[in-house]
């Protein structure tokens, strides 16, 4: 799916209720293709994640509006937003995101089950893709037993499992060894290759050998690299 | 198996609590004259019942896990259905029902053996349900 | 795993939390059931007794009874007898405002079969009387015979037995309804069946301390005014020109325990709220703690497509289920506590004490519940609305 991003922005308030703003994001156009992974780098605070928020649906921009396969996400109503980021987005989260009651083969399936029943095909799958992540005997326990490196590769893979038209990762391969660092870039590439569009917003120089636009921004500035 | 234990230690002590209390609190109708009514005989047959119930129940809490300790749960049951019926059932209390037999020993030992039996009733099909699983 | 048991799940992957919520819900619950059931029981008893008297004014002997000794009689059971000359009761008939007088004659036993607490004994004129008889219509629609007797609620002898009152066989027709006072430890018999009892008692020798002609005694004289006049003035003029009796009004002695028993209630009232206060606290510091710790959670369900609405309705089912938990733990435990003991409550507290019926007790325990239900989603509400109103994008920058 095409995900695009027409003069968006986001402005903050410094303190709350104060006049004193600054833009984390400048207003700025962004594309993500089919097909295609898209690496973005740059500094800490540089406005990064507050970028992939809005692409995700999940942070109404200040200014201008972004646009899966030509609906724009923000007119739409919570709920409608919601079953669209069901469906067809697939996010990865900076932090340990997971939902602590359920199992990490359930919280892999969570996205399939919210709206309906995981079929067989989808269990198999995600059970495929736990193995592929070398987590296959972690699907059984909780959540905080594991470590952040294994709540990062859950995370990596419950967007996967869910077969998104966009895949937004924040710093996916942060707390990951070369090992898994590469199985999860290989996982990306096969994504691009089933039609999906990658995000993938990183520190590290070897993931960005993957993509095949660059893109860095710092201070709320975007600029294409290659 | 933790639980199993539990209870059984639960029903110890409610039991001992029932020999005690029969003694104590839940005392039947003193007379002023030192003679006794029937309710003396009914706590005095509740003395007897709290004791059978405390060696079943540190039985079954020394056989926890064993399938033996089932037949101690399940045998326990009548006994504490005994000791609820005693009381105003099967043996007659003071004709007043606000004398003490009746306002005090009655219900304590009515709650009590209630207890008991649902407790030893869990005990008992839970158990049986752990030995069909298994 | 249905979206329905999210909550469940949630609730049993922190056994220790939920189960702390829960007791602490249960103790909210127990503290306003209990505290309404005991309340209501107290209020009800009031009630009864003031129908059950049915009388304006009661006239006792003055030398052998105080407002007290009646008193006692009627809330506590406790057997109290006093005679005077049943000349009072046509003094009383002739005065202005007595539309009826009926007399009652008092007896205890010393020892009736099984135990040896004593007995209180009334005996009510079959004619004139309108206290007794259409308490006794409820269950018996026949005439008392001489020595048949109704039982009070609480005297253990079921119709068709007989009790032994100093050596007479008497004959229980029917047991009384239940009123929560003193009257339902009495036993009940005709004039006659008690002046019987009487000489029986005279007859093996015990004192009853009769001054004249025991065959002509009374104990009290129960009176309804007649319409437009005042029982106080009624009872005044009583007071004034018949020698020996104070005649007493039912209203003033119904003040004295409403008076105690809304003294009874406040303290009830202020302790129950006292525990609502810091409870309501508590939970909602617990919430709010829970929501804190768990945002990171909601977020996940906010990114994988889960509604505002689904997410607040999932915060508000947790909270559901541990107020509906809690409140039938507590409502139970309370019952249990309270239901089996009423008596002792009774003759502990010294005042009527009749307990709601079961109609009523499930709509104290359905209002409690639906209550608690209630103020656990309050407490849980703010965090649940913050949280659903919060951007997602915040609280995954915060969990950084």
């Amino acid at each position: 799916m095409r995900l695009e991003a027409k003069g968006i922005s986001r402005r903050y308030f410094r303190n709350k209720g104060s006049a004193n703003t600054f833009f984390a994001v400048k207003e700025t156009d962004f594309v993500l293709e089919p097909g295609r992974i898209t690496a973005l780098h740059g500094r800490s605070g540089g406005g990064k994640s507050t970028l992939l928020q809005m692409l995700s649906g999940l942070l109404t921009p200040t200014t201008g509006e972004v646009l899966l396969d030509g609906q724009s996400l923000y007119t739409l109503q919570d709920r409608e937003l919601s079953r669209l980021r069901n469906a067809h987005l697939g996010v990865i989260p900076q932090g340990k995101a997971a939902v602590g009651s359920l199992s990490v083969l359930e919280n892999v399936l969570l996205p399939a089950q919210l709206y309906g029943q995981a079929d067989e095909q989808t269990r198999k799958e995600a059970a495929q893709l736990l193995e592929r992540l070398g987590m296959a005997e972690l699907a059984g326990v909780r959540p905080r037993e594991l470590s952040g490196g294994e709540l990062r590769r859950m995370s990596i893979a419950r967007a996967l499992a869910a077969k998104p038209g966009v895949l937004l990762a924040d710093e996916p391969t942060g707390d990951l060894d070369d090992l898994n660092t590469k199985t999860v870039l290989d996982l990306f590439a096969e994504a691009a290759d089933r039609g999906c569009a990658v995000l993938l917003v990183t520190h590290d120089r070897d993931s960005l050998s993957v993509a095949q636009d660059v893109w860095r921004m710092d201070a709320g500035v975007l600029t294409h690299e290659t | 198996m933790k639980r199993e234990r539990l209870l059984s230690a639960l029903r110890l002590a409610l039991s001992l609590l029932l020999v005690i209390g029969i003694k104590t609190f839940l005392h039947a109708c003193v007379h002023e004259d030192g003679s006794f009514g029937t309710c003396h005989w009914a706590g005095e047959a509740v003395f007897g019942v709290g004791i059978v119930l405390a060696a079943l129940s540190a039985l079954s809490l020394l056989l926890s896990g064993d399938r033996a300790g089932l037949g101690v749960a399940a045998a326990t049951m009548p006994a504490a259905l005994l000791g609820f019926l005693l009381p105003g059932g099967l043996i007659p209390l003071c004709m007043m029902e606000t004398m003490h037999c009746n306002a005090v020993m009655k219900p304590g030992v009515r709650l009590i053996c209630a207890a008991v039996f649902i407790l030893s009733g869990i005990s008992f099909f839970t158990g049986v349900r752990r030995g069909k699983k298994a | 795993m249905k979206r329905l048991s999210l909550p469940l799940r949630n609730l049993a992957a922190r056994p220790g939390r939920t189960a702390a919520l829960i007791v602490l819900t249960a103790l909210l619950a127990a503290a306003v059931f209990g505290g309404s059931l005991i309340v209501r029981s107290l209020e009800g008893g009031l009630d009864s007794l003031e129908s059950r008297l049915g009388a304006d004014v009661i006239v006792v002997p003055v030398s052998a009874a105080s407002k007290s000794d009646l008193q006692n009689m009627l809330l506590q059971g406790t057997v109290g007898y006093f005679y005077m000359d049943s000349g009072v009761l046509d003094k009383v008939r002739g005065m202005a405002g007595v539309e009826t007088a009926s007399p009652q004659l008092f007896l205890a036993s010393l020892r009736a079969d099984c135990c040896s607490i004593p007995v209180q004994m009334i005996g009510f004129d079959r004619e004139t009387d309108f206290t007794v008889t259409p308490w006794m219509r409820e269950r018996y629609s026949g005439d008392l015979q001489d020595l048949q007797v109704i039982v009070g609620s609480r005297v253990n002898a079921a119709p068709g037995t007989s009790i032994k009152i100093y050596g007479e066989n008497c004959k229980v027709a029917a047991r009384l309804s239940e009123t929560g006072t003193g009257l339902d430890t009495a036993v009940y018999g005709s004039m006659e069946t008690l002046r019987s009892l009487l000489d029986a008692a005279r007859g093996l020798g015990h004192d009853l301390k009769i001054s004249g002609d025991p065959d002509k005694v009374i104990s009290a004289v129960y009176i309804k005014v007649r319409d437009g006049y005042d029982a106080e003035s009624v009872a005044n003029d009583i007071n004034l020109h018949v020698r020996k009796v104070k005649a007493i009004r039912t209203r003033s002695m119904m003040s004295d325990v409403s008076g105690s028993l809304s003294s009874i209630a406040g303290i009830v009232s202020v302790l129950a709220a006292a525990v609502w206060v810091m409870g309501f606290v508590v939970l909602f510091v617990a919430f709010s703690a829970m929501t804190r710790e768990r945002k990171g959670e909601f977020a996940v369900l906010r990114v994988i497509g889960m509604t505002r609405r689904a997410l607040a309705g999932m915060a508000l089912k947790e909270a559901v289920l541990i107020g509906a938990a809690g409140a039938l733990l507590g409502i139970g435990l309370s019952a249990i506590v309270v239901l089996p003991f009423t008596a002792l409550i009774e003759s502990r507290l010294g005042l009527p004490f009749l307990v709601p019926e079961p109609g009523r007790l499930l709509l104290i325990g359905a209002l409690t519940l639906a209550g608690l239900v209630a103020a656990v989603c309050l407490a849980s509400a703010v965090g649940a609305v913050r949280l659903s109103r919060a951007d997602t994008a915040d609280i995954l920058r915060e969990g950084n």
